[in-house]
């Protein structure tokens, strides 16, 4: 009797489930047959959901509508970059104020969960000066004139994410949770901070790098309106700012916007894939929900 | 320990405040040793441009290669973006103090920054582009604030009436004679709506049900009303014309002889989907049905539009400007001056379909195509755009309230058009 309860409990569940992933996945399936649809079945009075004549060439078309190749490989660059660089420097930053004892480390770590609390709205005019000021970069001189500085260029796109307090935070709850048992057998064992971040902690922190990987990969590669106000050059673009072309004075060419959208996602899509035990384990251990 | 880090902290403030002042210094030096003109010196224009149609683009591209081999020191960094995109980018820029020295985008934009003193005076370079009496009144006046010219009209584009020859036959009515008056278009209006079980299946006109803005606003003039006062910077829309006006609209639509449409949202246009009669559009509607559909050809009429106590066409104007922080004036208004000649004008027309906005060019457009292009230029002649001011835009969101109040709710047309004013001042005042 117990067992059939269970049963019936386990069905039901299923059927939610199934209906919310539906629910989920739903604008995911529309978006993908409305990319092999032509541009006249997209504007007819009636919508249908499949469509009555497959345009894979719709495909072809999009990436012909401008430098694709350009912007994917400027968002790959740009994201790799950004992850990689910033997995690191997060990561030691948690570890230090999680793990190493110095006078000032909470009022330091309090500073930097102040950069969580201020809108990126109020600071992006003056990281925007700053870069473009940078002195000797982008034929500025010394005082950081004469030039454009940072703008149009990859470092342009990708100093302001490598840092990121979200991660410091992250990262340093993640690390709080060792035991102190830990630092000290390998202080015992004549292993410095150093090494036993790497050797010790890194081998460890598979969960929270992996969720920080997916996070500052889904807000690089998502990113809009920074590389918008950072590049003027057609060859600087990403993907984000690229896709808008599709949006014309005459209306929207949808078949092409969602054929450029889905080769966009596909990235991102086997990212997570790839990640998502260890993205999940890390929501679970750092009870962050992203 | 403590005291050296207070004096490093304390260096490094110093080195930036230091570093600051010298750059601001350093700009305002750069400035004065370029405007001084040296003619072989290598300059770079950044070009903001409205890139939301793909030969426009081409066009400007071509144009600036052209200028560049006739300009061998001329360097460009152009960009191009969507309305709100050009927008975001010009906002920081001009933030920044890195403003562009060529911005290409719409009227009521170029207008609202002039009135925030980011834009240079053209008057003074007119004489170079052929002077004044070389192109349509109307559009210099658009481009105009408080007396002075900031806007060089590129691409005007005026709505213009579209209706459907083959219903107007279906319906009765001769398809060579259009609605002129408001009292006639009412009633086509009527008699072209199709119903099926009380439904409307196929409206007598497109009347947006939300963002009806462009609608509305030359009903106004036509009666005589106004929107602002431009020159005082003083909105002037609560009025009784104003408000006939849109009650006529509100009375007209509540009569059931349209479909249901966000007049913004361009992929929904009954008219478009052939589910209407007639349309208050730009041309780019009738080529975009007639590529898709060539047999459109023949089934579509053109008209200048409605009159009352005045004629009046709803009309957008893309134009060229030049920013005041430009470091290369003398550069930029050879550019706009390269834009703006007759051979460029008629090369637009020639490849885009953009009506040539210069007298000398007028006889030679209407003779191309007669029925169509007097249309259009009678339309240019009569444009009206959205309010030139400092608030244009703030206003734009407070008339979409009010229209909807009236149009789908139960506010009087007087009534909605007194709040209106109440909440704009408000607004303005914060």
């Amino acid at each position: 009797m117990k067992t059939v309860k269970k049963d019936a409990n386990y069905y039901i569940l299923t059927i939610i489930m199934f209906i919310l992933s539906l629910a989920m996945i739903s604008p995911l399936i529309l978006a993908f047959f409305t990319s092999l649809k032509p541009l006249s079945e997209v504007q007819a009075p009636v919508v249908t959901i499949l469509p009555h004549q497959w345009v894979w060439s719709n495909y072809i078309d999009a990436m012909k509508e401008g430098n694709w190749a350009r912007y994917i490989y400027n968002t790959f660059f740009v994201t790799a970059v950004t992850v990689t660089v910033s997995l690191i420097i997060n990561s030691m930053a948690g570890y230090a104020l999680a793990r190493v004892p110095f006078k000032g480390r909470n009022t330091l770590f309090f500073t930097t969960l102040l950069g969580m609390m201020i809108p990126p709205q109020i600071t992006m005019i003056p990281t925007f000066i700053m870069l473009k000021k940078m002195p000797l970069m982008g034929g500025n001189d010394i005082f950081g004139s004469g030039g454009n500085g940072l703008m149009n260029s990859y470092l342009g796109l990708i100093i302001p994410y490598i840092a990121g307090s979200f991660g410091v935070f992250l990262c340093r709850q993640f690390y709080l949770n060792f035991p102190d048992s830990l630092d000290e057998a390998a202080k015992i064992d004549g292993c410095s901070r150093l090494r036993a971040y790497f050797q010790i902690y890194i081998p460890l922190s598979t969960p929270v790098l992996a969720t920080l990987a997916v996070l500052k990969a889904t807000g690089s590669w998502s990113e809009y309106i920074w590389p918008l106000i950072i590049t003027n050059k057609d060859s600087m673009k990403t993907i984000q700012i690229a896709l808008p072309a599709f949006k014309q004075e005459t209306g929207t060419i949808w078949n092409l916007l969602m054929a450029a959208t889905i080769i966009t996602s596909i990235p991102l899509l086997l990212l997570f894939i790839f990640a998502q035990r260890y993205f999940i384990e890390g929501i679970v251990t750092t009870g962050i929900k992203g | 320990m403590k005291k050296i880090l207070s004096m490093l902290v304390a260096m490094v403030m110093l080195a930036s405040l230091v570093m600051t002042g010298c750059s601001k210094a350093a700009d305002q030096k750069d400035n004065s040793s370029q405007t001084g003109g040296q003619q072989n010196k290598k300059v770079t224009l950044v070009f903001y441009g409205l890139g939301q149609l793909k030969n426009e683009m081409d066009y400007f591209k071509s144009a600036i290669q052209q200028f560049k081999s006739q300009n061998p020191n001329a360097e460009f960094e152009e960009t191009y973006a969507n309305d709100a995109d050009l927008n975001t980018k010009m906002n920081v820029a001009f933030a920044s103090g890195s403003a562009p020295d060529i911005i290409y985008t719409s009227i009521s934009s170029t207008i609202s920054r002039a009135a925030n003193n980011q834009l240079e005076p053209l008057d003074s370079y007119m004489s170079q582009w052929g002077g004044k009496d070389a192109y349509l009144e109307r559009n210099l006046q658009l481009g105009t604030y408080k007396g002075k010219l900031y806007a060089m009209g590129v691409r005007a584009d005026p709505r213009i009436l579209l209706y459907r020859k083959d219903f107007f036959k279906e319906a009765g009515l001769d398809p060579e004679k259009p609605p002129k008056t408001w009292e006639e278009f009412a009633d086509y209006v009527v008699k072209l709506t199709k119903k099926e079980n009380g439904q409307v299946v196929r409206g007598g006109a497109d009347i947006p049900t939300t963002n009806g803005s462009l609608f509305l606003a030359p009903l106004i003039f036509q009666n005589g009303g106004k929107i602002a006062d431009e020159d005082n910077d003083k909105l002037t829309v609560n009025s009784p014309e104003a408000a006939e006006a849109l009650q006529y609209v509100a009375d007209l639509y509540k009569k059931g002889v349209t479909l249901v449409y966000d007049g913004e949202k361009l992929d929904e246009l009954p008219f478009v989907k052939g589910k209407s009669a007639m349309r208050f559009t730009n041309l780019n509607t009738y080529v975009t049905m007639t590529t898709n559909d060539p047999s459109l050809k023949d089934k579509i009429g053109f008209s200048v539009g409605l009159e009352r106590k005045s004629k009046a066409v709803q009309s957008g104007l893309i134009c060229l400007s030049m920013t005041k922080e430009s470091k290369n004036k003398k550069e930029a208004s050879n550019f706009i001056g390269l834009v703006s000649s007759d051979n460029e004008t008629w090369k637009r027309y020639e490849k885009m379909g953009v009506i040539p906005i210069k007298k000398s060019l007028q006889d030679k457009f209407i003779s191309e195509n007669p029925k169509v292009n007097q249309v259009l230029i009678d339309s240019v002649k009569n444009g009206i755009t959205r309010p030139r001011t400092s608030w244009g835009a703030v206003y734009m969101n407070y008339e979409k309230a009010a229209y909807e109040s009236v149009v789908i709710g139960n506010t009087s047309a007087k009534e909605s058009l007194a709040t209106l004013e109440k909440n704009m001042n408000k607004a303005l005042q914060k």
